[in-house]
């Protein structure tokens, strides 16, 4: 395969890592939680999308949308029933709690879905564009776009909306957005709806790049973990660049090397990271 | 009820975790008074202050702002019935701009009146206006000290509880900070400070209630605490050596 396209294959993946890695790295900005169901919770996103396009008729884009919605929404029950509860120093009990609820997820997924992986057939699948004279599978640069556009409306909003503003406030001094009259719960609880959001969109708009089944979280987690720790914790630029970098990394090794070695690509660039830079690619103490 | 008191105190105990840390404490503070609270590390200066606006665990006893009970209210509906608090350390969002800060110390205020209240403490604080952009991490402390009184004050507070206000700060500066204290009390505003310049505070207070172990030890006029030979050996250190703007 062309080098040009395994690049532009590996920005795909990564423009679709990022909106798992940046939901992750708002949810522990706000709450120090290291949400382990956040695999489980892109899965989500994607088996709605199947649902919705299989059967219930749903065009591809209405599919995507509704399915983000329904997965903040599951993300906000999760949000009130447990992670609220969890207070300062109990990381541990953050680990256990996510980790907890993404396999009873996973397990009732099974249950109602079944584990066979399924293909879903949208009005755009098996038709491509012409991007730079290479030719794109058309549902892979919707997916790119999805990202793209969510990424920089998030953006927009952590930077230019009082709504946002207090999203990064809240995640970088606890008790000067008490002093200023934040009610830090509601504002994690906006924090949590925006970042399920966003890895329940993820899902979605990859459902119909690959196949659909209930485990097909559990090694994106993993990717996006390795994400937020070369972008550094919390830090949102950092965790779109890192999911460019680990997206193209992973098609080349994939390509040039062989496709066993992709996830060995990713792994190592995050030992590397965690030796050389342990604080992420933008350094120390950094927060969104 | 008299309608010239501010806050009522009585029988508070407050902490952390499983421990009261300030026990049986109960005063009562007049509108438009000044008190300094006076005590050495950890006797629990802090620890009060916080409990006023809500920022630690209350084990018992009552608080009445403005003939309100407000123990059970949250530190926002505090702020918003009028009590605003100046922590002790830093207390902003570092890796904000100051005008993202100042904005951010607005956030109850409706949009209007937040633009109001961002000018009204430039004007008082200009330095904030030549470091707009920058970083509120990367201040100086004393800036960062600057930064985090203005955000509190865009809220109006008309009780103000400041935290060593002058900590990190050039003689100048606390002099303007002890002068801008000074000047929101002529507004009506009643002030609960505990500071490290015990004699630069006592000089622009009515009254200082002196803490020991969580308990209240002494309490009266700033002027005869400032006299009292048992205080003055233990927190002013002999007689008073810096001159301070007279009062
Ligand atoms: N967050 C906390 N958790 C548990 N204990 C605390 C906490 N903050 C303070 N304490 C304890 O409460 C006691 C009183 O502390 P506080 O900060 O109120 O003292 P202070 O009078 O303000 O002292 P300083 O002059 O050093 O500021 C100390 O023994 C301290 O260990
Ligand atoms: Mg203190």
């Amino acid at each position: 395969m062309l080098v040009s396209t395994l690049i532009l294959n590996g920005l795909v993946m990564g423009a679709i890592y990022a909106l798992i890695g940046v939901g992750l790295s708002l949810i522990f900005g706000v709450l120090e939680i290291v949400n382990f169901a956040h695999g489980q919770i892109y899965t989500l996103g994607a088996l709605a999308l199947a649902l919705l396009v299989g059967h219930f008729g749903f065009g591809f884009l209405p599919a995507a949308f509704v399915s983000a919605l329904g997965v903040a929404a599951f993300g906000y029950i999760l949000y009130v029933l447990f992670l609220q509860h969890i207070r300062k120093g109990e990381f541990e009990r953050g680990i256990i709690l996510t980790l907890g609820i993404g396999i009873v997820v996973q397990n009732a997924l099974i249950y109602f879905y079944g584990a066979t992986p399924q293909i879903v057939d949208t009005e755009f699948s098996f038709r491509d564009i012409n991007f730079l004279g290479l030719r794109v599978e058309m549902i892979k640069a919707i997916a790119v776009g999805f990202a793209i556009v969510s990424i920089t409306a998030l953006h927009l909003v952590l930077t230019r909306t009082r709504f946002g503003m207090a999203i990064r406030a809240l995640s970088q001094n606890r008790e000067a957005a008490l002093v200023v009259g934040m009610r830090p719960e509601v504002v994690a609880g906006h924090a949590v709806v925006i970042g399920t959001a966003l890895a329940g969109l993820a899902g979605a708009v990859l459902a119909p790049v690959f196949t659909v089944h209930p485990l097909m979280g559990a090694p994106i987690l993993f990717k996006a973990f390795a994400i937020v720790i070369i972008g550094g914790l919390g830090h949102l630029p950092g965790a779109v660049v890192a999911s460019l970098i680990i997206g193209v990394s992973e098609s080349l090794a994939g390509g040039l090397g062989s496709a066993s070695l992709q996830d060995a690509a990713v792994f190592l660039v995050m030992i590397a990271m965690l030796q050389f830079r342990p604080m992420g690619l933008f350094g120390k103490g950094v927060r969104i | 009820m008299a309608s010239d008191i501010a806050l009522e105190i009585s029988d508070w105990s407050v902490g952390y975790l499983d421990h009261p840390i300030v026990r049986d404490f109960s005063a009562i503070f007049a509108i438009g008074s000044v008190t300094s609270l006076i005590g050495g590390n950890g006797a629990g200066k802090s620890t009060l202050l916080k409990s006023i606006f809500g920022l630690n665990k209350h084990f018992s006893g009552k608080l009445v702002f403005e003939g309100k009970a407000v123990e059970g209210l949250s530190s926002a509906a505090r702020l918003r019935s009028g009590i605003g608090i100046v922590p002790q350390g830093r207390c902003n969002f570092p890796q904000m701009s100051v005008h993202e800060n100042l904005e951010m110390g607005a956030y109850l205020l409706p949009r209007a009146k937040a633009s109001a209240a961002i000018e009204s403490v430039t004007e008082l604080f200009p330095m904030l206006r030549r470091k707009w952009r920058q970083l509120a991490g990367n201040l100086s402390g004393g800036e960062q000290q600057i930064l985090e009184t203005a955000m509190v004050l865009e809220n109006s507070p008309r009780l103000l509880l400041l935290d060593e206000p002058s900590l990190g700060l050039s003689p100048r500066m606390q002099a303007e900070v002890f002068e801008t204290v000074n000047s929101i009390r002529g507004k009506g505003v009643t002030v609960i400070m505990a500071e490290q310049n015990v004699f630069g505070s006592l000089m622009i207070s009515d009254r200082a209630i002196v803490l020991e172990l969580g308990r209240k030890f002494a309490d009266g006029p700033a002027r005869d605490v400032m006299h009292d030979p048992r205080i003055k050996a233990a927190f002013l250190g002999g007689e008073p050596v810096v001159e301070t703007a007279d009062i």
